[in-house]
């Protein structure tokens, strides 16, 4: 059965916005200002407060299936490696030698029995103790049993695992809220990694912008029918349902029955077809997911996305997609799949002239910020709250901002 | 591929979806107290304009508006917050067509009387 949570309409936010004005009687949300956007002392405290806090997604339980399994993901500023142990236990820990700071592993992949550093060949347990060095007997006073990677905590839910290198941070189940049940509802943990042909299990794109710009936009479905007119005619946009807490939310929207009269459009609509082991209910639906604070998921019915945004500078964010598809899929849904993929390149393509746009937009003298439509871009709106509780220069920002305008305007 | 723009036949595909959400249950209600039976007119609505997103354009939508926009024109019943939100809608429709199209007479005559229906005053700052 669907998630025990009830679907609500995606239009109606379930927490008030906390940052609002006063405005001819009318309370208005406004968006981050501008500046949020290029700040290198909000940067510093995004990668600290924001990303080396969250749970992170790091890959999918079929790739760590046996010892030696491993994955890689970087966690704000440190790279994190997760690991299946000889014991079964899956590990989080860094992904740093403790000798001279380079990484260990890349990507994802197979160890052998040990992680072998490829830059002195430390070489360490796959629970992270450091087995042995060559030429140990140079070293003054190595004491092995002393040097260990640091553990972090890893969490699994509905075949997706995740990272966190904050003890104090809540639960993932908390965090994920009415997310947890829906993955599973999904069967995403009966899943599989698809792999390039020359075996690449993740894609790479890096984006000359500001992390939250792209967030921003993945958040919203306002521009969609704007920028994006092929999902207008491929969904019913009207008919979303979904659920969230305040940091994640999932939601999904009926495909229309009828035909596009775009070729492509109308393949692809006769080919739709859910994945065994998914619920009868999601026949002929489309899910999204969106976890805090960068991770994101588009299900389809033949296959599913992850995208995840990593920030590498103020204006320099990498998307790292993984596909997962069912161990036992048909040509039908790799032709669909294929058809989704060249479409999603279009809107990508129309994303990036978007974000591109903002992103020169919002460095503007001229502009402080802007209102936000509570129904349609409410999920902005909980996004950028949890970003002002967490991060004490936006406030310092929009009052600077605020001033400006303030003087600019007597 | 680049954003479509105004001139992309696909341009106007901005337009439906506040249309699509609104449009049929509100009229719906007027149907309902003006002796028409609302369950036809809203499944009516939503066919044709799901028709006009899958396989209209620009100019078929702006005659869909007209005609729509009679409909709440000569509404005579009791439903006042149905026509007036209708109303709203429809002349910003009016107004975010000017994006893919200009205006023609039919459209500022369809405009006037919106207005007259008592729920967009003429507002010379939007035109």
């Amino acid at each position: 059965m669907e998630p025990s949570t009830v679907a609500t309409d995606v239009g109606s936010p379930t927490n008030t916005p906390d940052t609002r004005a006063d405005h001819q009687g009318a309370v208005a949300t406004r968006s981050l200002p501008g500046v949020a956007y290029t700040d290198p002392v909000l940067y510093e405290q995004e990668l600290t407060e924001v990303f080396e806090r969250a749970w992170i997604l790091a890959g999918h339980v079929s790739e760590l299936a046996e010892p030696g399994q491993y994955v890689t993901v970087d966690v704000g500023r440190e790279p994190v490696l997760v690991v299946r142990g000889h014991d079964g236990e899956l590990r989080a820990m860094s992904n740093v030698c403790r000798h001279r700071a380079s990484l260990l592993l890349e990507g994802t992949g197979q160890t052998r029995s040990v992680m072998r550093c490829p830059y002195h060949a430390w070489t360490y347990e796959l629970d992270g103790q450091l087995a042995a060095a060559p030429s140990g007997q140079g070293f003054a006073c190595l004491d092995r049993d002393q040097v260990r990677l640091p553990q972090f905590r890893v969490g699994v839910v509905g075949g997706l695992v995740f990272v966190c290198t904050d003890p104090g941070q809540m639960s993932l189940a908390d965090m994920l809220g009415p997310v947890a049940p829906y993955l599973e509802w999904l069967n995403v943990s009966g899943l599989t990694v698809h792999r390039s042909d020359d075996g690449e299990a993740r894609w790479t794109e890096d984006f000359e912008e500001n992390w939250k710009v792209l967030a921003d936009n993945y958040l919203e479905d306002y521009h969609v029918p704007v920028a994006h007119p092929s999902l207008v005619r491929l969904v019913d946009v009207k008919e979303t349902i979904g659920d969230n807490n305040d940091w994640s939310e999932w939601s999904r929207v009926p495909y229309r029955t009828r035909p596009s009269r775009d070729p492509r459009e109308r393949e692809y609509q006769g080919l739709i077809r859910r994945m065994p082991g998914m619920p009868e209910e999601f026949e002929g639906w489309m899910g999204h997911v969106c976890i805090w604070p960068t991770t994101f998921m588009e299900i389809y019915p033949h296959h599913i996305d992850t995208w995840q945004l990593e920030p590498h500078g103020r204006l320099l964010t990498r998307a790292t997609t993984m596909t997962l598809v069912h161990p036992e899929a048909d040509d039908r849904a790799r032709r669909a799949r294929e058809l989704m993929r060249e479409l999603n390149v279009d809107i990508m393509g129309q994303d990036v002239d978007i974000t591109t746009r903002v992103q020169r937009g919002v460095q503007a003298p001229s502009y402080h910020s802007g209102i936000l439509n509570d129904e349609q871009e409410f999920s902005v709106i909980r996004f950028q709250a949890r970003l002002r509780e967490l991060l004490p220069r936006i406030a310092e920002l929009e009052a600077t901002a605020t001033g400006a305008r303030s003087v600019a305007s007597s | 591929m680049p954003r479509p723009d105004a001139s992309h036949p696909d341009g106007w595909l901005f337009l439906p979806p506040e249309v699509e959400a609104l449009v049929p249950r509100l009229l719906a209600r007027l149907a309902e107290t003006g002796g028409g039976s609302p369950d036809e007119v809203e499944r009516d609505l939503r066919d044709r304009i799901e028709t006009l997103i899958l396989e209209g354009d620009a100019e078929q939508w702006r005659s869909f508006l007209r005609e729509v926009t009679a409909m709440v024109a000569e509404y005579a019943g009791e439903d006042a917050e149905a026509r007036r939100v209708l109303a709203s809608v429809l002349d910003d429709q009016f107004l975010l067509v000017r994006a893919v199209l200009d205006l023609e007479p039919p459209d500022l005559e369809a405009r006037g009387r919106l207005a007259q229906a008592g729920a967009t005053p003429p507002s010379s700052s939007r035109v």
